[in-house]
């Protein structure tokens, strides 16, 4: 994607994600954020702001003031995707409305990503656990005898997701038509759209109750033990051959494992197997009980907690792990590798260099002429 | 574009590609996707179709079912991928080719853009672990983090849970496809490599990367708070609300009635109020039970406050309380349904949104497409008969 640049006028999670990826992807993303606060929100802290926008070009423009507006503008001239996360109707009162950029530059893809639709007169404001909330993620989610769950971190990077995709169809569009587009994402439909089956399942003339993914799967035993040490092991059994497997290298015993001989018998015996393997999983460490199921060709993993990527061999060996300029320490790689290039993110630029980049190299400005917008707060 | 891939990730690649027009041929096993056996179905008698699954998940592809491991099933599949763009897949055709031939005989495919999906990449000492939906899931540390209140308050003896509806294969269906069509955007033809594990960790990196400056490892039991409410229950169902503001909480008192509590030495501002996080949710919730979740929701919203009532996904379509903007109709398995388009909305842009065919049977395209690619039908009869492809037609033939 290299030659492609984005303007991203984003905060909080959801939309600076969706241009991180964008950036991961080799557009120049220039990151746009409050002057001093670098696009804070008024409670996302310093270190959360680096983390979601270090791979791009950060600068800070008081979009309130005519001369910021106008920098804006002159930025957005000369852009493929203006991309931002504003509750609907703030960037029209900026003056930086999609119909003003787009009439400036027809090419312009202009995105907005909320929580319902920029149309939507319901829903004002959302994070993550609304747009879950609301697509019906959570009450699908939970012990399937127990309330429904709220789900904090995994959603907003799902609409970041759908809104980095929806930009690059809307890139494919303008290749042939050579004209921009706008591009109106709902955080909500992006939930709903990557459960999509449950749509179907509940129109279905035979539904049922779907709450808990452990228990509604093809797999059985599917679940997390809770090991000697405290920590958790996940573990799946899919087929008869794996079923013997885990029963023989675990000493569950042929009583246990007469339980299960088919699989049919293990979705029907679900509640007494995992029993079963809970009291074998009490009595092992985690690390070992991996390993002893891993040997036997079983389906398991220790429940990760944020710090256990940190001493992940495996995730060391494969260099997933890499450290980049103004971050206190390590961050994660990309998503994907592709060819040879590893896993590394691409770099990024702020202060000084970020400035002079944008200003000075972009727009033209003197350095005078920047200093002036400096002292008078328009720009970092 | 080839795809052969189990389930739900790699299929939800293809079918983002096969919304933005492309023609996806789905490379099944003679039994067919496993997700084909996955209920409910929207028939009264089951059929290898009319699962909600598979039919999401498929259609608008052309299914070729053949056996990939024997050697006639590895040569038709490198005639199939002489025509292809764009190859797709999981660790099922690394399963089929054995691993290190697999992934060598794809890396040799450089004319196409190539993209394999496996648990936990294709090296270091994890590439051969045995996983599933659920082991990679909780293999990417957002396992750690569920569920919040009130569930680990009811049941404290419990593990933590996945998202619902296979959520996380999902995501790394969508984390796949974006290199793909950036790939077809610059006319590159790149091999791009994805690990589940790596993807997913991705949509929690700021959690995973701070915990050095963190200083402790957040749980389900003990999570990391950035925000005050949670999950509650309402007279007649359960809302959510997030408050990250100081404003947001004063209006949200407001619309619980100004309760006395409210001046509880413990929650003067938000940085006590994180601190004291279960005792401010405990007296919320005390509130929230004498309401209406709609009635919540409505004068939350109107406040300001980030609030919504949790929907099932029967709600969610009625779009009684907020109406969706990107369903669509389709006829699926004989049932008229409506289903999640394309989650935006273009003003210029064209998005097809589905494939206009339906769900294919298990080899209902093998003739035709390996007609297109000079095997004659003859020769398709005879590996149908020996067990090396199915296929829908002259199997069809055989019934007459």
């Amino acid at each position: 994607m290299k030659g492609l640049r984005v303007l991203d006028f984003t905060t909080a999670l959801a939309g600076p994600f969706s241009s991180f990826l964008l950036r991961e992807l080799g557009a120049e993303v220039i990151h746009v954020g409050r002057p001093h606060r670098a696009g804070a929100h008024s409670v996302t802290d310093e270190l959360y702001l680096r983390q979601i926008n270090f791979n791009k070009i950060n600068v800070g423009i008081d979009l309130k003031s005519s001369d910021g507006r106008n920098l804006a503008l002159r930025l957005c001239d000369g852009a493929d995707v203006a991309l931002n996360n504003f509750r609907p109707g703030v960037m029209d009162r900026l003056g930086l409305g999609s119909n003003v950029l787009r009439e400036r530059n027809p090419k312009l893809i202009v995105a907005i990503l909320t929580a319902a639709g920029s149309t939507s007169q319901d829903v004002q404001v959302g994070y993550a656990q609304i747009f879950a909330a609301l697509a019906g993620l959570s009450d699908l989610t939970g012990y399937e005898d127990g309330p429904p769950v709220e789900l904090r971190f995994p959603t907003d990077p799902v609409a970041g997701v759908a809104t980095a995709l929806s930009i690059l169809v809307a890139l494919a569009s303008r290749k042939q038509s050579e004209v921009g587009a706008f591009v109106d994402v709902s955080a909500r439909d992006a939930v709903l759209w990557t459960i999509g089956h449950e749509a179907l399942a509940a129109q279905s003339p035979f539904p049922r109750r779907q709450r808990g993914t452990e228990r509604n799967a093809q797999w059985s035993p599917n679940n997390v033990f809770r090991a000697m040490d405290g920590h958790w092991v996940a573990l799946s059994i899919d087929s008869d051959a794996e079923w013997q497997s885990l029963c023989d290298s675990t000493g569950l015993g042929d009583e246990v494992k007469a339980l299960g001989e088919s699989k049919v018998d293990r979705v029907e015996r679900r509640d007494a197997i995992e029993g079963e393997i809970a009291k074998w999983a009490s009595g092992v460490p985690c690390a070992d009980a991996v390993r002893i199921l891993q040997s036997a060709g079983v389906a398991a993993f220790k429940v990760y907690a944020t710090d256990d990527p940190w001493f992940d061999s495996h995730l060391r060996e494969r260099g997933f792990w890499h450290l980049v300029p103004d971050m206190p320490s390590e961050v994660l790689g990309k998503p994907w590798r592709i060819g040879d290039a590893g896993s590394a993110p691409e770099p990024g630029m702020s202060g000084d260099e970020a400035r002079e980049y944008v200003f000075g190299h972009i727009l033209g400005l003197p350095d005078e002429r920047i200093a002036e917008l400096r002292s008078n707060s328009i720009i970092d | 574009m080839l795809e052969v891939g189990e389930f739900i990730a790699v299929p939800f690649a293809g079918r983002i590609l096969t919304q933005l027009g492309a023609t996806v041929f789905k490379i099944e096993p003679l039994a067919g996707d496993s997700s084909r056996r996955v209920g409910p179905f929207l028939q009264e008698f089951p059929s290898l179709t009319s699962g909600a699954l598979f039919q999401y998940l498929n259609r608008g592809k052309h299914s070729i079912a053949v056996k990939l491991s024997s050697a006639t099933g590895r040569s038709i599949l490198e005639r199939l991928t002489q025509t292809a763009d764009v190859v797709i897949a999981d660790e099922s055709l690394l399963e089929q080719l054995g691993w290190d031939e697999g992934v060598r005989w794809l890396k040799d495919q450089d004319e196409r853009t190539r993209a394999v999906l496996t648990p936990f990449g294709l090296t270091g000492r994890h590439a051969h672990y045995r996983s599933t939906p659920l082991v990679s899931y909780h293999s990417s540390v957002t396992g750690s983090l569920l569920p919040y209140e009130p569930s680990n308050q009811e049941f404290p003896d419990r593990g933590p849970v996945a998202p619902g509806a296979f959520w996380s294969e999902y995501q790394c269906g969508g984390m796949m496809a974006l290199p793909i069509l950036a790939a077809l955007l610059t006319e590159a033809t790149p091999f791009i490599e994805l690990s589940r594990q790596e993807a997913l960790m991705n949509l929690i990196r700021p959690e995973v990367e701070r915990r050095p400056s963190l200083g402790r490892t957040p749980t389900f039991k003990e999570p990391f708070r950035t925000s005050i409410g949670g999950l509650m229950k309402a007279a007649d169902g359960y809302i959510c609300v997030g408050m990250l503001e100081d404003h947001q909480w004063q209006r949200w008192l407001n619309v619980l009635g100004d309760p006395s509590w409210a001046r509880d030495e413990r929650l003067v501002d938000q940085k006590t109020r994180l601190k004291n996080w279960t005792v401010a949710y405990a007296y919320q919730a005390q509130e929230t039970i004498r309401y209406g979740k709609e009635d919540l929701f409505r004068r939350g919203q109107a406040a300001g406050v980030a609030i919504a009532p949790i929907l099932t996904v029967r709600e969610a379509l009625d779009g009684q309380l907020l109406p969706l903007s990107t369903l669509q109709g389709v006829n699926a398995a004989g049932a008229h349904v409506q289903w999640p388009g394309w989650p935006a909305e273009f003003d210029e842009a064209h998005v097809s949104l589905t494939g206009e065919a339906p769900a294919p049977f298990v080899g209902q395209s093998t003739l035709s497409a390996l007609e297109h690619v000079g095997f004659e039908r003859s020769e398709v009869a005879a590996m149908h008969r020996f067990g090396i492809v199915k296929s829908e037609a002259i199997a069809h033939e055989g019934r007459m």
